[in-house]
């Protein structure tokens, strides 16, 4: 009988814990938050195109400044708009989406977003988003911009 | 009764945990939105066009498309993914019924039966892939239901369930083929549930099928050139199979056989190629040691089995264990056979089911077997121990893919304009605007996804494509 149990013992373990996964994701979602998306920033920097478009039609504000947690990105961005969260999903089909959802059509934004791209390192990015006549970006500098906004939160 | 009623209620159990992460996938978009178009078309138009086409012989997979989509009126989601989940229950339960645990200790051997059903390699691409009914589940099921029939007590009836049974396997996809195999070889091992006649018969609808494919509708088998295709340590794409094998495709044909077979058995190598020994010259992953562990574990019960059961297999005194094992044997040939032009995981997954039920039978002997000697039986039970943890592992790794599944087909269809272009294939028509707008809704607004689990980051499982 010990055989059949050790048999039986870790496939039963599996089944009770996927189902309690089935009971507990409806009547205690949040116990399952670590990963889910709780804003438009985290679903885009998770590189979770669906739940961008769902929240965008949700008509959520791409721009808008978002809480992200540090799993999402890092401990060093915890403050980003969903379009800056986006270069962490290093997806050109997530700007090529956003863009045909009509989110990049400011020149200003589209700009900093460029030179974001150039400093993670992400050319395709940066080439689909430039414009023949922006200016030249400085290095680091829109990267350093954005690690400054969760240094500020964080100072006392 | 009640070490049945335990084993029947622990299936439903797993059936219900696997219908709940089936749930959480939408209707696919490639492979899936342009079939549907097709299923606009009148019962004699779709059926007219898929005998007369080229490339396949599988009217019937439209057939049971256009049922549930001209059922469904409009509600995709819940009918296609409601078939879907069907299917899984409807296998679970053949596989109880077929492995008919009567004793508590028969019970106790089904969660590793049923896990190494939902946790083999070849039931995870089965389950995943949807065409958007789930084609080789559905093939899964009639061999699954060719074997209940042939293993059953004598009716006369069963013989025109077997011929239609093999008719709609066949014509759905060409693996439906191994329907006949269970039915013949189940009739020679002894079994009697269906009659010599009606055993013949079945031959006689392949004998018509092979026929009508070569002959009348003069459909081949795929060719070299057709798709890339692994070999060794890695994918060969087709200019690279041409070269190699187009004088003389037949060493490439054996190896395809040959490596079907290894990776039911040993999960390895997988799609042709040896992906544990490509990954421990580079990078170790766990995922694929577990993966092989846990096959090793199982194919090794396989074989004790039947060394333990040789004499009564010389002498020809089978019993329905000894047949079950049989029919693993000859569906894992068969299928093998039927993968010669290329091979993939989902394709072998009758050899992948019936392996299941192999499993559990060696199990219910090893766990049922006398052991005097200390060290033996503890041997025996550090075997039962690590083979239970490996394939409880693998079958977590199966749920946890299809919640992954479900993310992925999600973002599919978030970019499913830049996948048409990329196809060069425009969405055209006011129908195929309205299908599409109906698909895309349903799988990002209508049905969000759920949250990743924190296992799906585990290395000992693999997960995503």
């Amino acid at each position: 009988m010990v055989r059949a149990l050790l048999l039986a013992l870790p496939a039963s373990l599996v089944t009770i814990g996927l189902l309690g996964v089935a009971v507990g994701e409806r009547i205690a979602p949040s116990l399952f938050d670590h990963y889910r998306p709780r804003n438009a920033a985290e679903a885009a920097a998770a590189g979770n195109a669906a739940e961008v478009l769902r929240r965008l039609h949700r008509g959520e504000d791409p721009l808008r400044e978002y809480v992200v947690r540090p799993q999402f990105i890092s401990s060093a961005v915890q403050h980003a708009s969903m379009l800056e969260a986006a270069m962490w999903s290093r997806r050109i089909q997530m700007f090529v989406m956003l863009d045909r959802a009509g989110v990049l059509a400011n020149d200003e934004t589209r700009h900093e977003l460029v030179c974001l791209a150039e400093d993670l390192s992400l050319p395709d990015v940066a080439e689909y988003l430039s414009r023949e006549d922006a200016p030249a970006c400085e290095p680091q500098q829109a990267l350093n911009r954005l690690f400054a906004r969760t240094s500020e939160e964080e100072m006392p | 009764m009640t070490a049945q009623l335990a084993a029947w209620t622990y299936g439903a159990a797993v059936a219900a945990a696997l219908g709940y992460f089936l749930l959480g996938i939408p209707v696919q978009l490639t492979e899936t939105f342009g079939n549907m178009l097709k299923l606009d078309a009148t019962w004699r138009e779709l059926l007219v066009a898929e005998f007369t086409q080229q490339a396949y012989l599988r009217p019937l997979l439209f057939a049971q498309l256009k049922l549930v989509y001209d059922a469904s009126g409009g509600e995709y989601f819940a009918w296609f993914r409601g078939v879907h989940v069907v299917q899984a229950g409807l296998l679970v339960a053949l596989y109880v019924h077929l492995v008919q645990p009567r004793t508590w200790r028969d019970a106790a051997t089904l969660p590793i039966g049923l896990s190494v059903l939902v946790g083999m390699h070849t039931f995870t691409g089965t389950v995943r892939e949807a065409f958007p009914i789930n084609t080789f589940l559905t093939i899964v099921l009639c061999c699954f239901a060719a074997a209940a029939l042939v293993l059953a007590r004598y009716r006369w009836w069963n013989d025109v369930m077997a011929v239609l049974l093999v008719v709609v396997a066949t014509l759905t996809v060409e693996t439906g083929l191994l329907a006949a195999v269970i039915i013949v070889c189940g009739v020679m091992v002894g079994a009697r549930g269906v009659s010599r006649v009606g055993a013949v018969l079945t031959v006689v609808v392949v004998a018509a099928y092979v026929v009508l494919r070569l002959y009348a509708f003069d459909i081949g088998s795929p060719g070299l050139t057709e798709r890339a295709s692994g070999y060794g340590l890695r994918i060969l794409d087709t200019s690279e199979l041409v070269e190699r094998f187009g004088e003389n495709p037949w060493p490439f044909y054996a190896y395809n056989v040959v490596t079907s077979v290894l990776s039911v058995l040993l999960s390895e190598p997988r799609s042709g190629v040896f992906r544990l020994i490509a990954s421990l010259m580079e990078e170790p992953r766990p995922a694929l040691i577990v993966n092989v562990i846990a096959s090793i574990a199982a194919t090794m019960a396989i074989a004790w089995y039947v060394w333990n059961r040789r004499r009564a297999w010389m002498t020809w005194q089978l019993d329905r264990d000894d047949r079950l094992l049989l029919l693993f044997i000859a569906v894992l040939l068969a299928n093998a056979v039927i993968s010669y032009p290329y091979t993939k995981d989902a394709i072998m997954s009758p050899a992948g089911a019936f392996y299941a039920l192999a499993v559990f039978v060696a199990f219910r002997r090893l766990v049922h077997a006398d052991v005097a000697r200390p060290v033996a039986a503890g041997l025996m039970a550090t075997w039962c121990l690590v083979a239970g943890t490996a394939w409880a592992i693998r079958s977590t790794g199966t749920h946890l893919d299809l919640r992954q599944a479900g993310f992925e087909v999600r973002n599919e269809w978030a970019y499913a304009d830049q996948w048409f272009e990329r196809n060069r294939s425009p969405v055209e028509g006011p129908r195929a605007t309205t299908l599409l707008r109906v698909l895309r809704d349903d799988a990002i607004v209508r049905h969000p996804g759920k949250a990743e689990l924190p296992a799906t980051r585990s290395p000992l499982m693999e997960i995503g494509n």
